[in-house]
């Protein structure tokens, strides 16, 4: 296994993706494909230029009045829950 | 050598709006776990948000008390860590642009000002609650997306007690602008430090620490002292302060280290693509401004000038908002101005710290502290028997008139009715006119004493003198 196909061995198993040995040839294929486009855009001078977030250079003025009056049911809140305790969520202790 | 302290300030700050910052769910406290919430802030598939107007408002409304420069174009940056406290996997914030920049609040400590720069007030969402316990930690995401402003300083404050004031007057201008409870004991305004110590006369910044999780003032202020002195016997012992995260522990009184800030996480900032940039209208941000309730600085010169008020006392005054407000309320029953103020900061806060409670949490009214202090003015009752009936309007709620006319302590002011009782205590008392004539003053206070019991201390004390001596002269001219 090269350098590119251990690596995207790696990054498939962070994203839960086995990639099998049929797979690998096609997947280094298109990397490099993906890769040398990446090259070309490089050679693009972009210095001066703003990053664009939006496809179109639009501002909105829309605020939303303040008016609370939409809420689900706690069942539906929780529905995606896989563990649920005295109505809360129940996640392995993590503090930060 | 001497080391200066080098000290900046972060404080969130929860809105007290009807709805979240970016969905339609009710910001509320107190509430059963997981009921406040929608589908936005559980970041289910395909929600969008949509930003709050009053939030907008409120922040505003600081950056103008703050002097800040407002950014006309709110725009809105994702800030991403993986953590359960908010299920997108993201928190929405300002990151390139606050809605407001530079700003100052000038402090006085000891007599002495201090002007502590604001680099910054931006806008984002609450994150959920968590309550952690030995292995497994529960959420409640009713607090999710409740509205936040962050106020950011500059390292321009140089010890503890100018974070305490730097912080009182935060507060004030949060309550003053009726933007939110500011309670940091409930976690509604809550407060990191940043610090670090550097030789006096150094340019230089030193390594910096983190302070969390300090709930309230005068912990900042115990915190940054023990921190800056934990700080400097690790510079003279020849160590090097590691850069992290304590946090402050209250029953050690000391800080503790939490983590090494070089595995802090890298949020990948970029541009929230769900909302545009929205553009507000200049009128607006004026109006705002023109809107802007009156700030206790300026309350209490009102009071000292327009009053009366002593500088000393409308500083108390203003020092409360609650009973700021209630002051200017009772005034417009009576406007005995500095009665009202003496019985605020007297009697009123003599029974509040008895209590421990709040003047919204009595009986008393503005309009019946008015009524009590009109009737001392117009001698219905006498100031002794005043705090006989707040007595009892703090126990049971009544409205003073009732409570006056309940016990019978309507003063006897009509000078007819109370001759005709003096007499006849004088007819009772020949000794006493013969102790007055003969010099002894003592004779006056026995009679009044007397007076008193015949009215059921209902006599007006004043006028009872008066009328008193004028009889007994009479008396005695006439032997």
């Amino acid at each position: 296994m090269n350098d590119t196909e251990k690596m995207l061995k790696k990054l498939g198993l962070r994203t839960m993706f086995d990639i099998s040995d049929e797979e690998m040839p096609a997947l280094v294929e298109e990397y490099n494909i993906f890769m040398s486009h990446v090259k070309a855009l490089e050679a693009i001078d972009t210095s001066n230029v703003e990053p664009l977030a939006f496809p179109y250079e639009i501002e909105t003025t829309f605020l939303r009045e303040d008016i609370a009056d939409h809420t689900i049911s706690r069942e539906d809140a929780l529905k995606n829950t896989k563990c649920v305790k005295d109505n809360q969520i129940k996640v392995p202790k993590v503090v930060i | 050598m001497n080391f200066e302290q080098v000290i900046g300030l972060e404080v969130h700050c929860e809105l007290k709006t009807h709805s979240k910052m970016f969905s339609s769910s009710p910001v509320s406290f107190g509430e059963e776990p997981n009921t406040m919430v929608n589908e936005i802030d559980m970041s289910m598939p395909g929600t969008m948000p949509s930003v709050n107007k009053r939030a907008v408002e409120y922040a505003i409304r600081v950056c103008h008390a703050l002097h800040m420069d407002i950014d006309e174009l709110l725009c809105f940056d994702r800030k991403n860590y993986y953590y359960a406290d908010l299920p997108k996997g993201f928190q929405i914030t300002q990151n390139r642009r606050p809605i407001g920049k530079n700003g100052y609040l000038d402090i006085e400590v000891d007599g002495q000002k201090h002007h502590i720069a604001i680099e910054r007030l931006h806008m984002e969402e609450d994150t959920c609650k968590q309550f952690h316990f030995a292995d497994y930690s529960l959420l409640d995401y009713n607090r999710a997306g409740i509205p936040l402003i962050e106020i950011v300083t500059y390292p321009s404050i140089r010890n503890g007690a100018q974070a305490a004031a730097y912080l009182e007057k935060l507060r004030q201008i949060l309550l003053y602008t009726d933007v939110s409870d500011a309670k940091m004991e409930e976690g509604s305004m809550r407060c990191d430090v940043n610090i670090s110590i550097r030789p006096c006369g150094s340019e230089e910044f030193g390594k910096r620490t983190e302070i969390k999780n300090l709930n309230s003032i005068s912990n900042v202020q115990k915190a940054i002292e023990y921190e800056a002195l934990r700080q400097e016997k690790v510079l003279l012992h020849g160590d090097e302060v590691l850069q992290e995260t304590r946090r402050y522990d209250e029953t050690l009184k000391k800080t503790v280290a939490m983590r090494a800030k070089g595995d802090a996480v890298d949020y990948k900032y970029y541009c929230e693509p769900n909302i545009l940039p929205i553009r507000i209208s200049h009128q607006w941000v004026m109006q705002i401004k023109e809107d802007l309730p009156m700030l206790a600085d300026e309350r209490a010169q009102k009071y000292i000038n327009e009053y009366g008020i002593s500088t000393i006392d409308a500083n108390i005054l203003v020092a409360s908002k609650d009973i700021s407000d209630f002051f200017e309320e009772t005034i417009s029953y009576c406007q005995e101005y500095q009665l009202v103020c003496h019985w605020l900061l007297g009697d009123v806060q003599a029974y509040l710290n008895k209590e421990n409670i709040t003047i919204n949490e009595t009986e008393l009214t503005p309009e019946y502290l008015g009524k009590i202090i009109t009737f001392i003015q117009n001698e219905t009752i006498s100031s002794k028997q005043a705090k006989k009936v707040f007595a009892e309007l703090m126990h049971t709620g009544k409205d003073p008139e009732k409570i006056i006319e309940e016990k019978g302590m309507k003063q006897i002011s009509d000078p007819d009715t109370l001759s005709v009782m003096i007499h006849e205590v004088l007819d009772n008392n020949e000794q006493s006119i013969h102790d007055y004539k003969a010099g002894k003053d003592r004779a006056v206070g026995y009679l009044v004493g007397q007076i008193m019991k015949k009215t059921n201390s209902q006599a007006n004390p004043k006028l009872t003198h008066e009328l008193l001596i004028k009889l007994l002269k009479e008396r005695i001219s006439d032997e």
